[in-house]
This record gives structure tokens, C-alpha cells and sequence, in this order.
């Protein structure tokens, strides 16, 4: 590829990502509200991580896994008030969640309903994105709490997620009340941030390794390989699919993990990656960005297999050189 | 409490406990000193496999329970969780080498090692 044909990513949108605070626009997400006196207790039942302990006011992200160990979907549980949770999930198929809980529910005193449809969200990333929020709503939100707040005729709610390893918070308010949505968007963006594309966050979400549904963790996934190790409570007990992820982790039996790639040219997600000559299978394209840094690298994300892992290791897809990275580093800088 | 395979045909419509088991729960409702009393027997979300057996001595069924009775035990199952406990016989093992109540669930298509969950 010619490099008078490369796109680059905008770097006013990386740099607000990386150094103040960036907007991103869900179009799709799912949000769900679950009710009632045994909700909470069904999802710690259900899911990897510990949730018996976030009180009122607190929040917690976690991954629902079906017997195998395969991840349905990977959800913050927002406890906004008594027996009332917030689940808020980066998929675009609230069903499949939904569904996956409901299937859970016998017994359990618990209702689920869909306000994917009628709720808004968005992100506000960057390590100003606290300060962007007191600014704009004046609650203090420290990492894993939320609030709720009235501001320009709307009731929004407010939820810090560090379960990325970046500053993240997540604003989730009704969709109607006439010019309300956009009331709220332009409170924030009076307080300076930068709204990013779309383009320009998958390139961050990638640089960063944090996994995405349906491309990093899904079925095709155990939740270990595709980065949500730390989404995993191996002390809390029993959940579905608790003891094959117990096994893969006791024996060591994960055989791909999650890395970023860099290349000269475009890779195609869903291909295959080889060592060099294509001699052996070394793993999966999961995630590609048509942008590059500022240098013309081209990123991209992989689950490969282990035994190929090493500092430095180059593999193949399709004939084009990569590199597996080491670690993550910034966009916009360039550096680690 | 454990999950066994069933030994013998049981149908479908129903579940059946024991006459061991049924000397069981009556043993434990006696030391409990209840005069009235029933099997409560449920399943619920969560466990390795994905769904928990519930088993609770209570003072009688809730308004949408099945009532089986067996061996002089009322047993109680709610609605839902019927559709995965059809033609399960529950049995008690005991012993040096005894684990229980024991579950032989026909419609349990995988179980964790413990046996306390179950996938259909």
C-alpha cells in the first residue's frame, strides 16, 4: 500500500481519548433493568464475578458464560437502587442476554426489561472524564460508583467502569423529552470534550486490547483468552460454567490469548494467522481498523495461540507481515 | 445431595421420592418438631452446569405448586421448575460412603462434578 493512501486516525479524537475526554455514541447497546428482590442474587449465581458485595451506588462488570465456559455476554450490573439494577452491555443484542437470564429464572423473585430501545448511552473516556462529569453534573463519581441525577429535564444516569484499565464512564438517560438527549450531550460538551467517531474508537479500543462482542469474546471465546481475566472471581464459588473455567485456568489449559498486531497493510478480521511460510496454524484476526497511527501502523486484534507467543514473534495472514506487540502504548504519542 | 442416573422408569408427568427418602424428610420434620409439613423440591439459576437443585422442608405448598404425594410425603414442586424435574426420582443414600439426597434427573443432560447442578 502506498502511503499517500493511508487514513489516518484524527488525532484531536486520540488525544482526547488518551490525555482529556472523549464522547462516544452507542447507536446500539444493550440496557436492560432487572427488578426485584432476587435479581442481584440470581446474576452472582449466574456470572463470574462477585457481586453480593456492590452495595446502592455501586457498579461491577461481569461475564455470563453458558455451561461450557463459552461467554454469552460480558455486562456492568449498575445496583441503582433497592432491587433495582442497570445492566449495561456493549453488544447489540439485548435478546441474547435477556434471554440467557431469563432462561436462569425459575424461582427467583426477578423481572427483566428491555429499555434498549427507548434509553440512551454514551461514553465519556479519558482521564478528564471525571472531572468533565462534576463540571457539567456536579456529582463526584469515584471508579465502580454511579449516581443519579436530574439535568436538563431528564433523569441520567451516571456509572465509573475501570474494568477497561481506562478511565470510563458510561451516561445512560431516557431517549425522549423532546430536545432532552441533546440537552445532555451538549452539557458535557460545553465542558470541552472532544466527540470521537466511531472509526477512531475501534482504532483506540484495539491499540488498548480491550475486547469487543462478537469479535474478541463471544462463543467462539472463553472469557480468559479474550481479556476479561479480570472479570473473573475464582474464589466466589459456583456459577454456570464455573468449573471448566476453573480447569482452564488450575491446569493451564488456555491456548490462545488476546494480542495486539501491527502491520503495514490492512488485515482482514476473521483470517487466519500462520507463522511465517504458513506453515502452522498460530491463530484468529478478530478486530481490524482501516485507520492507522500516526506512523501508518495498522492495528489490529488476535487471539493466538501461546506456543507462538514471544517477544518480538512475527506471524502471517494472508501473506502480509505482522507483529505481535508487547503490552499496550499510546495512539497519540507512540509511546509505551 | 447428588445427581445419580435413573434406574428405572418413572413417568414423565410426575416426580417420585423414595420410601427411603420419604423417612427421611419426615425424620428431619420431626426434629424440627413441624406437625404440618411438605417437600419442597425446585430448581434454581446457578451452579456449574447452570441450574441448582432446591431441596427445603416447609409448612405447605405455595399457590402455584404441583402436590405429589408419596410414602405419606406431600411433596411440592412449582410450575416452573417442573418442566426440568419430569420424571426425576429422588432417593437418599446414606452410610459411611452415603451422599445424600440423590437426584435421578432424566432430563439432566450434563452435571458438574459435585452433582449439586445440572444442564438439560
Amino acid at each position: 500500500m502506498q502511503a499517500s493512501s493511508l487514513i489516518h486516525a484524527d488525532s484531536l479524537q486520540l488525544d482526547a481519548l488518551e490525555n482529556g475526554c472523549g464522547l462516544v455514541r452507542w447507536d446500539r447497546a444493550t440496557i436492560v433493568k432487572h427488578s426485584g428482590p432476587d435479581a442481584l442474587d440470581l446474576l452472582h449465581r449466574l456470572t463470574t464475578n462477585e457481586l453480593l458485595a456492590i452495595g446502592e451506588g455501586r457498579a461491577q462488570r461481569t461475564v455470563l458464560t453458558t455451561d461450557r465456559g463459552r461467554v454469552v455476554d460480558v455486562f456492568l450490573v449498575a445496583h441503582v437502587s433497592e432491587n433495582q439494577l442497570l445492566l449495561i452491555s456493549d453488544s447489540e443484542d439485548s435478546e441474547r442476554t435477556i434471554s440467557a437470564i431469563d432462561y436462569y429464572t425459575i424461582i427467583e423473585d426477578a423481572e427483566l426489561a428491555d429499555l434498549s430501545g427507548s434509553h440512551s448511552r454514551f461514553s465519556l473516556i479519558g482521564p478528564k472524564a471525571s472531572t468533565v462529569v462534576k463540571s457539567a453534573l456536579g456529582v463526584d463519581v469515584g471508579p465502580g460508583q454511579l449516581a443519579v441525577v436530574e439535568s436538563a429535564g431528564a433523569s441520567i444516569t451516571v456509572i465509573s467502569d475501570p474494568s477497561r484499565g481506562v478511565d470510563w464512564i458510561d451516561i445512560v438517560h431516557e431517549y425522549d423529552a423532546g430536545d432532552a438527549g441533546d440537552s445532555i450531550e451538549a452539557l458535557f460538551e460545553s465542558s470541552g470534550i472532544v466527540a470521537v467517531s466511531p472509526a477512531t474508537f475501534d482504532l483506540y479500543r484495539i491499540g488498548r486490547g480491550i475486547p469487543a462482542p462478537d469479535r474478541e469474546y463471544g462463543e467462539h471465546a472463553n472469557p480468559i483468552e479474550s481479556g476479561l481475566l479480570d472479570l473473573i472471581e475464582f474464589d466466589k464459588g459456583c456459577y454456570v460454567g464455573q468449573e471448566v473455567i476453573a480447569r482452564l485456568d488450575a491446569y493451564d489449559k488456555v491456548k490462545r490469548n488476546l494480542k495486539v498486531l501491527e502491520s503495514d497493510e490492512p488485515l482482514e478480521a476473521g483470517a487466519a494467522l500462520h507463522l511465517p511460510g504458513g506453515s502452522k496454524p498460530a491463530g484468529t484476526i478478530t478486530s481490524t481498523s482501516p485507520l492507522t497511527t500516526e506512523d501508518g501502523v495498522f492495528l489490529s486484534l488476535g487471539l493466538v495461540r501461546k506456543a507462538f507467543l514471544g517477544s518480538g514473534t512475527v506471524l502471517e495472514s494472508d501473506r502480509i507481515t505482522l507483529r505481535v506487540r508487547q503490552g499496550v502504548f499510546s495512539l497519540s504519542t507512540g509511546e509505551m | 445431595m447428588t445427581t445419580v442416573s435413573p434406574e428405572r422408569s418413572v413417568p414423565i408427568n410426575t416426580i417420585q421420592i423414595t420410601e427411603k427418602a420419604a423417612g427421611k424428610v419426615k425424620q428431619f420434620a420431626v426434629d424440627k418438631g413441624m406437625d404440618k409439613f411438605g417437600l419442597k423440591v425446585a430448581v434454581k439459576g446457578g451452579g456449574c452446569s447452570g441450574l441448582t437443585y432446591v431441596l427445603e422442608i416447609v409448612d405447605g405448598p405455595e399457590a402455584d405448586d404441583k402436590v405429589i404425594v408419596y410414602h405419606g410425603v406431600e411433596v411440592y414442586v412449582p410450575k416452573k421448575a417442573f418442566v426440568f424435574l419430569a420424571g426425576t426420582v429422588l432417593d437418599f443414600s446414606d452410610g459411611l460412603n452415603g451422599k445424600g439426597f440423590e437426584f435421578a434427573n432424566p432430563n439432566a443432560a450434563r452435571t458438574c462434578g459435585c452433582g449439586t447442578s445440572f444442564s438439560v
